[in-house]
C-alpha cells in the first residue's frame, strides 16, 4: 500500500483544513494531471495556432486527434483491460518477471491489429494525402502505446512521474507544433503532437525498465486470460464503445459537418460534452481520494479478518462498515457533483459566453453537465464492482449504458435539434439506476457472495489454467 | 449401469483403497472376492476428490460392476421452486442439527426422508451454494458456536456436509447383502444401504477408522484449538469446537454403521473395545481373524545355523527398524557369534532406509547385521531362530503366524493383535501358552532381552516354539477364515429383508434409485 495512497493517508489524517485540502490537491493531480496539461496542451496549440494559420488546419488536426482518441479506446480496450488484469494478478502473486514481456507481447499484438484497422480507414476511406494518412496512423498507434506503457507505471502509484513526463512531452508537443505548422500544415502540428507523445511514451518506458529489470520472456502469456476473464476483454469494447456511441452517433446528425476529407464530426457537441467532462474532474479528484483511504481500508479490513479466523459476528460488523463506506462516499459525490452540475446549469449561458461559443450549445451543455454527472456516478460504483471482482454485474452496466446511450442519442436526433443531448443524460441517468440497484444488491449479501459467488475455491476444476 | 442389472450377491463399500491403492487392506479384499468364485460382487470405491483412478490390481472375473465415488464432489443439480426449497430446508435443518450431536439410526433416515422428494434433482447448487443453503450455515453456526472462526466452520461445514450429500445422493448398486470394509464414508454408505433397501448388512475392520480420524484431528493445528492435543471429547468443560464437530461426526458416522450392520467383524479382539465404545452391540461382534495356509511353512527342515534373529517388514519408520539395530547390538554383547537379518524392501523411505544404514556402521554390526531386500521368506525359515517385531504400530501381522508355523517364535511389541497371536486371546481356552513375548514399545533392551532368553534356554523356546505352532494351526488357519465369510455371507444373502425406512422416493427392490 504505498505510493499515493499512503500519502494520501497521511495527509487526511492531519485534521486541520489545509491537510484536507493538501490532500485533495494532491489526488487531484495525481488523476487529472495527464489530462491537465494534454488539455493545456491542445488549447495552447489553438490559441498560438490561430496566430499563425488558418482555422481550416486547427480544425482538421482536432478532428484527427478526435477519431484516433476514441477509437484507439474502442479498439485497444480489450488488450488493455487484460493486460491490466493479468499485471495485478502477477502483482498479488509477487512475480512480475512477465512484465516487459506482456508489454512487448501486448504492444507488438495492438500495433498489430491498429496498423491494419487505422492504416484501412485513414488509407481507403478518408481522403488525406499521403502524408497527413501516415502521420494520422502514427499518431494513433503512439496514442495506445501511451496507454499501454501507462499501465505498467500506473501499477506502481507513480504519479509524479506521469505527470512529469506529460509536462515534459506536452510542451514538447507545443513548441515542435507550432514550430512545424507553418511549413507542414497539419500534419506539422499532428506530427508534434506524435512527437510529444513519443517522449512520453520514453520517459514511461525508461521508468518501467527499472522498475521491472527483467528480460523480454513468454511475450504472449497474458493470452490464455482473455478465454478465462472474456468478460473483463468483453467489458473494455463495451464501456468505450458506450461512452462514444452518442457521440459517434451525433456524427451523422443532420447538422453535422461532412468535410472535403470525408470525416464526420459535429463539433458543437463535441465541445460542449468535454466542457460538461472537464467539470467532474474535481469529483474525480475526490473519487480518486475517498476509495484510496476510507473504503480501501474498510475493504482490506473485512477480507484480512476473514482469513485472520474472525467470527462472523465481527464479519458482518466489518460488513456494514463497507456499506456505510460507500453510502458515505456516494453521498459526497452526489453533493460535489451536485453542486457543481446545477451551478454550471445555472450558469450555462455565460460559460459559453466564456469560452466564446455558439448559444446553441447552451442546451447540449444542460443535458451534458447532468449526463456527465450520472455517468460519473456510475464510473464510481463500476470501480467498486470490480473491487468486489463482479465482473458479470459490471459487463451488464456496461451494456445497458451502450445500449440505451445509442437507442436514445438516435431518438434525439430524430426528435430535432432542442433535444440533442437529451438522450445522452437519459441513457447516464438510466444506466446509474440499474447501476445503483445492482450495487445495493450485491453489497447487501457481501458475506454470501464473498464465500460461495465469487469464492474460486469453491468453483469446480474449471477453465482455470493460467 | 443398466436400469434392470440383477442385483450383486454381496457389494462391498471400500473406501481409500481397492482397487486404486496397493496394501494390506487391498489385498485382503482382492483374496476375499477371489475366495467367493461362486458369487458376484459388485463395488462401490470411494476416493478423496483428488486421489488418481488408476487400477492396481486386475479385477477377478465375478466382480460384475465396479462404481467410483469422488467424496464432497457432487453433480450441479438444479435449483427447486421457492416453496419446494423452503419444506427441504425446513426438514433438512432439524435433521442436520440431530446429526452434529449425539444421533441414532433414525435421524439419518431424517435426512434421507428430507432429500427424497427431489433426491434425482438434487446437487451442490442447492444444497451447497445457494442462499438457503448458506441460511442453513448460518442458523448451524449461531446456534452451535458462534465463537468459531467463521471460514473455518464453512469450509469444515463444507467438507462434512458435502460429503454426506455426495453419499446420500450417490448411485447405489443393488445387492443382496452389503459389506463394507471400513467404518466412516463406507459405514455411512452402509447405512443407507441397509435404510434404503432393507437389505443385511456386514462391516470389517482392519484398523479403527474413527480412532485414526480421532488421532488426525486432535493432531490438526488448522482447527484453532487454545486447548491444544486434547483427545478427550469432553462436551462440557469447554465450549464445543470444530474438532468437536469433526469426532462427534464421524462417531456418529461409526454408530450408524454398527446399528445397521447385523455382524461387526475385526481381526482381533484388542478392536473390540474401540467398538464397544462407539456403540456397537455387543451380540453383532465377531472376531474372524487373517488365516494363513499352514502346510506352507510346517514342513521346513531346520538346518544348522549360528544364533539368527530376524525382523521382517518394510524398512520404515513405523516398523521403528533403529529399535531392533539398536537390540542386535546389546544382544550382540551376549551372542558374539549372532546373526542377524533385516528381511524387507528398503525403497518405500529411502531417507529412512539411509540412517538405518548409517546407524548399522555407527554400532559396527556390519559384519551382524544384513539387509537382505525383499526376498522368499520360507526359504530363510531353516535357518531363522526368533523373529522381532519392533513395530510402533500394526494390524495383525502376518509374519508372526508364518513364522509360527514353521515353529519360530516371535518377540513383538504390544501394538494391535501381537499379544494375541502370541500369547493367546482372552477366549482361549485352553490358554496353549506362551509363543514368544511381547515387550514395550521403543525399548532395545526390553527386546534384547526376550531374544537372549529364548536364544540361551533351550526348554523355554522349545515350549514357545510348540504354542505357536499349536496356536496358529488351531485359530489361524485359512480355510476357517473363508469358511467363516462364507457362512456369514451365505446367511446374509438368504436373510429375508427388512423394511426399507427411507426409499428413493420410488418403488424399491428391482427399480433402480436414481
Amino acid at each position: 500500500m504505498a505510493g499515493i495512497g499512503f500519502v494520501l493517508r497521511k495527509l487526511y489524517r492531519r485534521d486541520d483544513l489545509s491537510g484536507l485540502a493538501g490532500a485533495c490537491l494532491h489526488s487531484a493531480f495525481a488523476s487529472a494531471g495527464p489530462w491537465l496539461f494534454t488539455v493545456l496542451a491542445l488549447g495552447a496549440i489553438a490559441i498560438i495556432g490561430k496566430l499563425l494559420v488558418g482555422n481550416e488546419i486547427l480544425f482538421n488536426f482536432r478532428v484527427i486527434l478526435i477519431y484516433n482518441f476514441s477509437f484507439s479506446l474502442v479498439i485497444a480496450g480489450p488488450i488493455f483491460m487484460i493486460v491490466t488484469r493479468y499485471l495485478s494478478d502477477s502483482i498479488y502473486k509477487r512475480d512480475v518477471t512477465n512484465a516487459p514481456g506482456m508489454l512487448f507481447g501486448a504492444l507488438l499484438l495492438l500495433w498489430g491489429i491498429e496498423l491494419v484497422v487505422a492504416g484501412a480507414f485513414y488509407s481507403l476511406y478518408a481522403r488525406l494525402g499521403l502524408a497527413l494518412t501516415l502521420s494520422a496512423v502514427i499518431n494513433f498507434l503512439l496514442l495506445s502505446a501511451v496507454w499501454l506503457v501507462g499501465i505498467f507505471v500506473s501499477a506502481l502509484r507513480n504519479y509524479r512521474l506521469i505527470t512529469r513526463a506529460f509536462l515534459i512531452g506536452m510542451s514538447s508537443t507545443v513548441v515542435v507544433s507550432m514550430l512545424l505548422v507553418r511549413s507542414y500544415g497539419t500534419a506539422g502540428i499532428l506530427n508534434g503532437f506524435s512527437f510529444g507523445l513519443a517522449i512520453v511514451v520514453a520517459v514511461l518506458l525508461g521508468n518501467m525498465m527499472a522498475e521491472y529489470p527483467y528480460p523480454i520472456r513468454r511475450p504472449f502469456s497474458f493470452l490464455p486470460y482473455f478465454r478465462v476473464y472474456w468478460e473483463i476483454a468483453l467489458s473494455g469494447v463495451v464501456y468505450n464503445l458506450a461512452i462514444w456511441a452518442d457521440k459517434w452517433m451525433m456524427w451523422f446528425a443532420p447538422e453535422a459537418m461532412r468535410m472535403d476529407n470525408r470525416l464526420l464530426i459535429y463539433p458543437l457537441y463535441d465541445s460542449t460534452m468535454f466542457i460538461a467532462y472537464l467539470t467532474t474532474v474535481p469529483a474525480m479528484a475526490l473519487f480518486l481520494f475517498s476509495t484510496e483511504t476510507r473504503f480501501f481500508e474498510m475493504y482490506v479490513r473485512f477480507y484480512r479478518d476473514i482469513e485472520q479466523k474472525a467470527n462472523f459476528a465481527k464479519i458482518q460488523k466489518n460488513h456494514a462498515g463497507i456499506m456505510r463506506g460507500i453510502f458515505g462516499s456516494a453521498s459526497h459525490f452526489f453533493v460535489l457533483q451536485g453542486s457543481i452540475a446545477f451551478l454550471g446549469m445555472l450558469m450555462a449561458p455565460e460559460i459559453i459566453k466564456l469560452l466564446h461559443g455558439n448559444y446553441l450549445q447552451i442546451g447540449m451543455l444542460r443535458y451534458g453537465l447532468l449526463g456527465a454527472f450520472f455517468q460519473i456516478l456510475t464510473l464510481f460504483l463500476l470501480v467498486l464492482l470490480t473491487y468486489f471482482d463482479n465482473r458479470k454485474a459490471c459487463l451488464l452496466i456496461q451494456t445497458v449504458f451502450l445500449i440505451t446511450n445509442t437507442l436514445f442519442t438516435w431518438i434525439s436526433i430524430k426528435a430535432g435539434f432542442a433535444y440533442y443531448g437529451f438522450g445522452y443524460f437519459l441513457s447516464a441517468f438510466v444506466t446509474f439506476l440499474t447501476a445503483a440497484v445492482i450495487m445495493t444488491q450485491y453489497v447487501s449479501r457481501l458475506p454470501f457472495h464473498t464465500f460461495i459467488t465469487s469464492n474460486m475455491s469453491v468453483r469446480p476444476p474449471l477453465r482455470e489454467k493460467v | 449401469m443398466k436400469p434392470e442389472t440383477k442385483p450383486a450377491d454381496i457389494c462391498l463399500l471400500l473406501e481409500g483403497t481397492y482397487p486404486y491403492v496397493s496394501g494390506g487392506v487391498s489385498g485382503w479384499t482382492h483374496e476375499l472376492i477371489r475366495m467367493h468364485k461362486h458369487l458376484t460382487f459388485s463395488l462401490v470405491a470411494l476416493v478423496s476428490s483428488e486421489a488418481p483412478t488408476k487400477l492396481v490390481y486386475d479385477l477377478p472375473s465375478n466382480v460384475v460392476n465396479l462404481q467410483t465415488l469422488r467424496l464432497q464432489q457432487l453433480r450441479e443439480g438444479e435449483k427447486l421452486s421457492a416453496a419446494d426449497e423452503k419444506t427441504l430446508f425446513v426438514k433438512l435443518e432439524a435433521a442436520l442439527r440431530k446429526l452434529q450431536s449425539e444421533a441414532e439410526l433414525d435421524d439419518l433416515a431424517g435426512v434421507i426422508k428430507a432429500l427424497a422428494p427431489w433426491r434425482s434433482r438434487l446437487g451442490r447448487r442447492q444444497l451447497l451454494d445457494s442462499p438457503a443453503a448458506w441460511e442453513l450455515l448460518l442458523h448451524l453456526y449461531e446456534t452451535t458456536m458462534p465463537k468459531t472462526s467463521f471460514l473455518d466452520y464453512f469450509w469444515s461445514w463444507r467438507g462434512l456436509f458435502g460429503g454426506l450429500f455426495s453419499i446420500l445422493l450417490a448411485e447405489l448398486p443393488p445387492a443382496k447383502a452389503y459389506h463394507a470394509l471400513c467404518t466412516g464414508y463406507a459405514g455411512l454408505l452402509l447405512a443407507r444401504a441397509h435404510l434404503e433397501t432393507g437389505r443385511p448388512c456386514l462391516v470389517t475392520e482392519h484398523g479403527i477408522y474413527t480412532n485414526e480420524r480421532r488421532i488426525e484431528i486432535a493432531s490438526a493445528d488448522w482447527i484453532n484449538d487454545p486447548h491444544g492435543f486434547n483427545l478427550a471429547v469432553a462436551a462440557h468443560n469447554h465450549e464445543r469446537e470444530l474438532k468437536d464437530l469433526w469426532i462427534d461426526t464421524f462417531g456418529n458416522y461409526s454408530h450408524f454403521c454398527y446399528e445397521a450392520a447385523s455382524d461387526i467383524v475385526t481381526l482381533y479382539e484388542g478392536n473390540q473395545e474401540f467398538q464397544r465404545m462407539d456403540g456397537a452391540d455387543d451380540k453383532k461382534l465377531h472376531v474372524i481373524p487373517n488365516g494363513i495356509e499352514f502346510e506352507l511353512y510346517d514342513q521346513i527342515e531346520r538346518k544348522p545355523h549360528p544364533p539368527t534373529v530376524a525382523l521382517i517388514g518394510r524398512v520404515v519408520p513405523i516398523k521403528d527398524i533403529k529399535t531392533y539395530i539398536k537390540a542386535v547390538q546389546v544382544l550382540k554383547q551376549s551372542i558374539p557369534d549372532l546373526r542377524a537379518f533385516m528381511m524387507g524392501p528398503a525403497d518405500e523411505d529411502p531417507a529412512y532406509a539411509r540412517e538405518c544404514r548409517a546407524l548399522v556402521e555407527q554400532l559396527e554390526l556390519q559384519d551382524t547385521l544384513t539387509f537382505t531386500g525383499t526376498v522368499n521368506i520360507r526359504e530363510y525359515f531353516s535357518e531363522i531362530d526368533v523373529i522381532a517385531l519392533t513395530s510402533i504400530s500394526e494390524a495383525q501381522p502376518l509374519v508372526i503366524l508364518e513364522a509360527g508355523a514353521a515353529g519360530i517364535p516371535t518377540v513383538a511389541t504390544d501394538v494391535g493383535a501381537c499379544r494375541e497371536m502370541i500369547m493367546g486371546s482372552r477366549g482361549e481356552k485352553p490358554n496353549l501358552g506362551a509363543g514368544g513375548a511381547v515387550v514395550s514399545l521403543g525399548s532395545p533392551l526390553a527386546i534384547a532381552n526376550a531374544l537372549l532368553r529364548l536364544l540361551t534356554e533351550p526348554d523355554y523356546y522349545k515350549g514357545c516354539s510348540n504354542a505357536i505352532s499349536k496356536r496358529v494351526r488351531r485359530y489361524y488357519s485359512k480355510s476357517d477364515q473363508c469358511k467363516a465369510y462364507a457362512d456369514l455371507y451365505d446367511q446374509l444373502i438368504q436373510a429375508e429383508s427388512q423394511k426399507p425406512v427411507a426409499a428413493g422416493g420410488k418403488k424399491p427392490a428391482r427399480k433402480q434409485a436414481a
